[in-house]
């Protein structure tokens, strides 16, 4: 009879709960293993909250700071959820950083007012969709989220562009529900007065 | 709703999908193994944390003092009641019955 590969013996992949009790007991090289898997969920993560060119810096953060706080890793969540809470915080603290340094926020260009118009002027959902996956619809997201505080950017992102519930964003940010539920208004609130004075200082507005 | 409003609700609908569509950066193995290095380099700057075979020790210990306490305490206890109770039997002894026989 030959030898097939459904024959061999087949060794089950350990899962993130025996990774980390090896963790845990001193074989610090399996974090090795829980880096591979949930490097892609992380950096979904990380992108969509931080420039491009830091991305794989505040990733790597959140590792360290997974491995440094896994004894705080109380197993009443998955490790997903625990480590996605890392990296939202992680990126919540990159932006206060750089609130620190009080970087200037550029003006947008002629070609960001010609999207905008492109956008207003779409008349089917393919021509809005192809619009919104352009590089000028993340430069002016980004022109807009960086006028806003970093609580409110964290908090916005969270809830309207990911769509999480207030109950989860609460929990990957640590504060309490009414405090996302406040903020949140008031950081749509804010996105959208940035975006009409925008609107208005060119002249569009026809209220 | 005016005019004005659907503009910005058209605007904030094209931001979340440029949110979304958003794509992550393909990370090298090098990055990986950057993490890696760093966190052996951390775990030696680190104190101990008490896993594993010390924890054992010194728990074991711990439980160890803790039963020679309680016995220690039983023995004494022990041996200081009979000795007690002789006394007091042999007074009471001495109390009830005569010393000579008539």
């Amino acid at each position: 009879m030959p030898i097939t590969d459904e024959s061999l013996p087949v060794q089950a992949r350990p899962d993130d709960e025996e990774l980390l009790r090896r963790i845990q007991l001193g074989d610090i090289d399996q974090f090795a293993e829980i880096i591979n898997r949930h490097r892609r969920h992380v950096t979904r993560i990380v992108c969509r909250r931080v420039p491009a060119d830091r991305v794989d810096e505040v990733a790597h953060d959140v590792f360290v700071k997974a491995y440094v706080g896994l004894a705080q890793f109380s197993r009443s969540v998955a490790f997903e959820h625990w480590i996605a809470g890392i990296a939202v915080r992680t990126c919540y603290d990159f932006w206060r950083m750089r609130k620190r340094e009080a970087l200037p926020v550029s003006a947008l260009t002629a070609e960001h007012q010609q999207w905008m118009d492109r956008v207003l002027a779409a008349e089917s959902d393919n021509q809005f969709s192809e619009e919104a996956r352009r590089r000028e619809a993340t430069e002016v997201l980004e022109w807009a989220l960086k006028q806003l505080s970093p609580e409110n950017r964290a908090v916005l992102t969270l809830v309207y562009l990911d769509e999480y519930s207030v109950r989860e964003a609460a929990q990957l940010l640590g504060w309490s529900m009414i405090n996302v539920k406040v903020r949140a208004h008031r950081a749509r609130h804010a996105l959208r007065t940035i975006l009409a004075n925008h609107h208005r200082e060119h002249g569009h507005d026809s209220t | 709703m005016t005019a004005h409003d659907e503009n910005m609700r058209k605007l904030e609908r094209a931001l979340t999908e440029a949110h979304r569509a958003r794509h992550a950066p393909l990370l090298g193995q090098g990055w990986a193994e950057q993490i890696m290095r760093d966190i052996h380099h951390a775990r030696v700057l680190q104190p101990k944390p008490p896993h594993g075979v010390e924890h054992l020790v010194w728990q074991t210990a711990a439980i160890a003092a803790a039963l020679a306490l309680i016995v220690t305490v039983s023995v004494v206890a022990w041996s200081q009641t009979p000795s007690k109770d002789g006394i007091g039997l042999l007074t009471e002894e001495f109390e009830s019955a005569p010393l000579f026989f008539e």
